[in-house]
């Protein structure tokens, strides 16, 4: 048993690939947490789609017993945090849980705008900062430039800065032994009334919902009888432990350990991030601060591709949510696209996971609209205002008093000869421009407040594109704010394909009917006649193209030699078709659906 | 050694003919490799010519000889590259093996004059009809395909086997291409109805790359060239060039009577003919398929050395096969049977599959017709003009295993 003034909890707060996973596998490495020989790469990132997009999306919990230089052993809890901007809250608790953080960033790249706003929250909760300077063995690395950003930007001083490669090793026996001495062993009364955060949670068959916890104050024991504060579930424990990484079961949980408790309940939403979990017979008289419920941001409609999956994707849903349950659901028709449910997401990082597991981990071929928010719409005929999170729903413009949307503060940095480009792009995208500061001579952080509908638009593609993978971006919601907004229809052969329709600027609604008409001219293939694309505002046509019939498609010869290979090209042809929706008479891909995302690429 | 038509071969009707079995001798190499090309071919590789022809040879000695042998096609590549001697010595071992002569050998020849075959001694090897790659009697058509002749050459080509006794000759054409508006293809076909040629092939020029494992992949320069041309097609311009090929070469006499064939009175293709109504065929050589005439199809290694090696070690030359279930039997019959202008016999695919075409393919017939593609009467299922230059949109709803809601309406 290790007593409380030996444990250390800290997280690593760290941009897309500034290698926060290879160190944290370093630290499982140096610490004998983990064989080297067992070691798969990036051990923490255990889902499939984390390690391909580098990111890790559940946090995770590990604990490490270090044998530092003064001889004594103590047991580091690193908790692992989501490095993304949809997943801010999530890094918020992940970090209360904490009394520390290694802020990891890149010898080339420097601090990008994510982790700035990581480390402000983790400085806002009084965390001790550990600062980082990571792939120093690279060609590019420039720590001295990096040490002056960090001065200057985060006041952090330079003889605090360790300097590592966790590619090769370098800098993590430094790493371990500040964490032992500048990290502040975990305050706690283990006596007092049970209060433990909730910071993540993961649904297992077999023990039901695990929750992840830090211990505030109090003992967790084993089979004693739970209940979480906010959505008041009760249950009995069936095991806690600690993760090394695997489950190790324990006796007790004390005031500032880290560890899991399997409650065998049956749905994640019971065990909400942020919420605490006290003892149900002997309850805390209060939770701890700062729960709140996460609240889906960007929503999309999310269609099986043929109609008879519709129940297989309405359990795909429903077992993913098991898992994840920050994204909401709920059924909706589309005229074009038949069954399928409206989901809202986090932020688009988020809809693209779901959307990703649901057709990996499920098999199901999906179609997706393109994402909106939720727009609040006051009408004439009516005294409450309606919540529209899909364009298809909106109203005829007659009955629209006004139409209200979300807005977010929005800071994107980069390298200073981009400025013209971000701007020009934030402007059109209706930004308005607040304040630009330089974290160093060649790099600024801009502050702009803009609509959220816009920023889901492909704002950070181009974004990147603009400033050759420099610029990265943070946002936070502000608020709901009136706009001169209208809906745009599509039609294809004069019919009406609910799932394109979008909301946009008035002053905009040329431009971009325009350009979408355009980009679906491109995308949906030619049919066996001609298909006008029309774009249009209530019944005024605002944009027209025309897709020209096929007027040929036959092999051209076909002897002996070619028999099986004709079929077989015949049958990917078929492929291509049945990855298509019909819709009247025409087919159109799934690509088109996301048209509006793609209006600003080259053709 | 010419054959004389029995009286059941009325053409297009070989499988009236319940015993007859085809022979393809595929000759993989070219002087020049075109840019366009899909087939199995090499260039640079003509010193091994000698030793391919053996490796034929040995080849046919192992393979079976079921039924009477109808035809031989020696297709390529350039066939007429082989010396005539050579020709003659594999067409007497086919004669061996068979223990009868056949009724049409046929052999394909690049007009090029570089290359100009022996065209007597190919006549006396026993080769009865001659397929000229003419591609076109334009020079811009023929720079633009980089083809390396003339259409000077093409002419005398076309002569001098007319000259040495060839009196069945077939000329391939290209439409399609760059630069060809339907102008200068008019001009063209009226060149080449005025060399009184007996039968036309007209193949589109195809320059997307095939998404399939037997496509050759492509040298680079020629992948680039491809997309360059690609870019400059225009399928309305092919379109109304097919249309236009109906018409002229039916005003000359010609009968349409495939996809892509057209044949004087009895001079329809007895070779292709016989793949078209799902006739046994050996086929030897690299790349070459076999097909038993039933369920089983196979091919041979692709690659020339590959296949010289096999076959010269003893070993198969086959590299793959597949056996095909009454779906995919059934299908076939039909893109097949549609291939042929008089359409796929609606008794004869009864009396193989034991149901009217009809009726099994019902869904996909009824919105055929409906797009204009298809045409029924008593006796056949057919494609509608229209339905020839859409004949794979018409074919997709006939493919085994699809969901009623997966073709276009």
């Amino acid at each position: 048993m290790i007593p409380p003034e030996r444990i250390r909890n800290f997280s690593i707060v760290a941009h897309i690939d500034h290698g926060k996973s290879t160190l944290a596998d370093r630290l499982l490495e140096a610490t004998h947490t983990i064989d080297r020989r067992l070691m798969t790469s990036q051990v923490l990132d255990s889902m499939e789609l984390e390690r391909e997009k580098g990111i890790t999306i559940k946090a995770r919990a590990v604990r490490l017993h270090y044998d530092a230089t003064d001889g004594q052993v103590y047991a580091l809890n690193l908790i692992d945090t989501p490095g993304h901007v949809d997943f801010t809250y999530e890094v918020s608790r992940s970090l209360q849980a904490c009394e520390g953080a290694i802020l990891v960033v890149d010898a080339s790249q420097g601090i990008e705008a994510q982790t700035l706003a990581n480390v402000h929250l983790a400085m806002a909760q009084d965390l001790v900062i550990i600062p980082v300077i990571n792939k120093i063995d690279l060609p590019s690395a420039d720590p001295d430039l990096v040490i002056a950003e960090l001065e200057d930007t985060l006041a952090i001083p330079r003889e605090e800065v360790i300097l590592a490669s966790a590619k090769e090793g370098t800098g993590v026996s430094e790493i371990l032994e500040a964490i032992v001495s500048r990290v502040p062993p975990p305050r706690g009364d283990g006596a007092a009334p049970l209060q433990a955060l909730v910071f993540d949670s993961h649904y297992d068959a077999y023990k039901g919902v695990v929750a992840y916890v830090r211990v505030a104050n109090g003992t967790l024991h084993d089979h004693e009888r739970i209940r979480f504060m906010a959505t008041a579930a009760t249950s009995e424990i069936l095991e806690l432990g600690w993760f090394r990484p695997q489950p190790v079961p324990a006796r007790s949980l004390t005031a500032g350990e880290v560890g899991y408790v399997a409650s065998g309940l049956k749905s994640i939403a019971d065990a909400r991030v942020g919420d605490t979990l006290t003892d149900a017979d002997r309850p805390a008289p209060e939770p701890l601060p700062g729960y709140k419920q996460a609240l889906p941001l960007v929503f999309a409609g999310i269609y099986p591709m043929r109609g008879d999956e519709y129940p297989l994707l309405r359990d795909a849903l429903d077992k993913l949510h098991l898992n994840d349950a920050s994204f909401v659901y709920e059924p909706e028709s589309s005229v074009a696209l038949g069954f399928g449910f409206r989901c809202g997401f986090l932020g688009l990082l988020h809809m693209e996971i779901v959307q990703e597991r649901l057709e990996r981990e499920f098999d199901l071929d999906l179609i997706a609209s393109a994402p909106s928010v939720e727009y609040r719409v006051a009408t004439h005929h009516g005294d409450d205002e309606l919540v529209v999170d899909n364009p298809a729903q909106m109203p005829p413009p007659g009955e629209v008093e006004q139409i209200s949307e979300p807005w977010v503060a929005a800071q994107v940095i980069t390298p200073t000869d981009h400025i013209g480009a971000i701007m020009e792009l934030a402007t059109g995208r209706r930004a308005d421009f607040q304040t630009m500061e330089y974290l160093d001579p060649k790099r600024v952080n801009l502050h702009f407040e803009m609509p959220l509908g816009e920023l889901i638009i492909d704002f950070y593609d181009q974004l990147k594109s603009r400033s050759s993978g420099y610029a990265s971006l943070d946002y936070q919601y502000l608020g709901y704010r009136p706009g001169d907004l209208v809906k745009l229809d599509v039609l294809v052969n004069g019919e009406p394909v609910d799932a394109l329709s979008l909301i946009v600027h008035r002053s905009n609604a040329y431009r971009q009917g325009k350009a979408l008409v355009e980009k679906l001219k491109e995308l949906i293939p030619r049919q066996m006649f001609e298909v006008p694309v029309q774009a249009a505002i209530g019944s005024h046509i605002i944009s027209r193209e025309t897709i020209r019939a096929m007027r040929k498609n036959v092999l051209a010869k076909c002897y002996g030699g070619d028999v099986t290979r004709k079929r077989k090209l015949l049958e990917k042809q078929r492929e291509g078709k049945q990855r298509m929706k019909r819709i009247g008479s025409v087919e159109i891909p799934q690509e088109a659906f996301l048209a509006v995302l793609r209006v600003n690429e080259a053709s | 050694m010419k054959g004389i038509l029995p009286a059941w071969a009325r053409m297009g009707d070989v499988a009236a003919d319940p015993i007859t079995h085809h022979l393809y001798v595929h000759v993989p190499f070219c002087r020049l490799v075109c840019a366009y090309c899909d087939f199995a071919t090499v260039g640079g590789r003509a010193a091994d010519i000698p030793r391919y022809v053996e490796a034929l040879r040995a080849e046919l000695a192992r393979r079976p000889a079921p039924e009477r042998l109808e035809t031989i096609y020696f297709g390529g590549g350039t066939p007429s590259l082989v010396p005539a001697a050579e020709i003659a010595r594999l067409v007497e071992a086919a004669v061996d093996r068979w223990g009868a002569a056949p009724a049409e050998v046929t052999l394909e020849a690049n007009p090029s004059a570089r290359e100009a075959p022996d065209w007597f001694g190919l006549r006396a090897s026993g080769v009865s009809r001659v397929s000229l790659g003419l591609q076109s009697l334009r020079d811009p058509d023929l720079r633009a395909l980089a083809r390396g002749h003339t259409a000077e050459e093409a002419r005398r080509a076309f002569a001098a086997a007319r000259a040495a006794g060839f009196d069945n000759v077939s000329i391939d054409l290209i439409y399609g291409i760059p630069g060809q508006d339907v102008a200068a293809w008019r001009e063209g076909l009226r060149a080449v109805v005025g060399l009184e040629p007996d039968h036309v092939s007209l193949y589109a020029l195809q320059l997307a790359l095939a998404p399939d494992e037997w496509a050759a992949p492509p040298r680079p320069g020629a992948l680039r060239w491809r997309r360059r041309m690609e870019a400059l097609q225009d399928d309305g311009v092919a379109a109304a060039q097919y249309r236009l090929a109906e018409e002229l070469l039916g005003a000359a006499g010609f009968r349409h009577y495939e996809l892509s064939s057209w044949a004087r009175p009895g001079r329809e293709s007895r070779h292709n003919s016989a793949y078209w109504a799902r006739r046994p065929y050996t086929g030897i050589g690299a790349g070459a398929h076999s097909f038993d005439g039933a369920g089983r199809r196979w091919w041979n290694h692709r690659g020339l050395d590959a296949y010289l090696d096999a076959v010269e070690s003893g070993a198969s030359a086959r590299a793959g096969g597949e056996e095909l279930d009454e779906p995919t039997r059934a299908f076939e019959a039909v893109a097949l049977g549609l291939r042929r202008v008089d359409g796929l016999p609606r008794e004869r695919f009864r009396t193989e599959f034991g149901v009217d075409p009809l009726e099994r393919y019902a869904d996909a017939v009824r919105r055929g017709a409906a797009n204009g593609l298809l045409a029924v009467d008593e006796e056949a299922l057919r494609l509608t003009p229209r339905g020839r230059l859409l004949a794979s949109e018409a074919l997709l709803g006939f493919l085994p295993g699809v969901p009623a809601d997966a073709v276009p309406a």
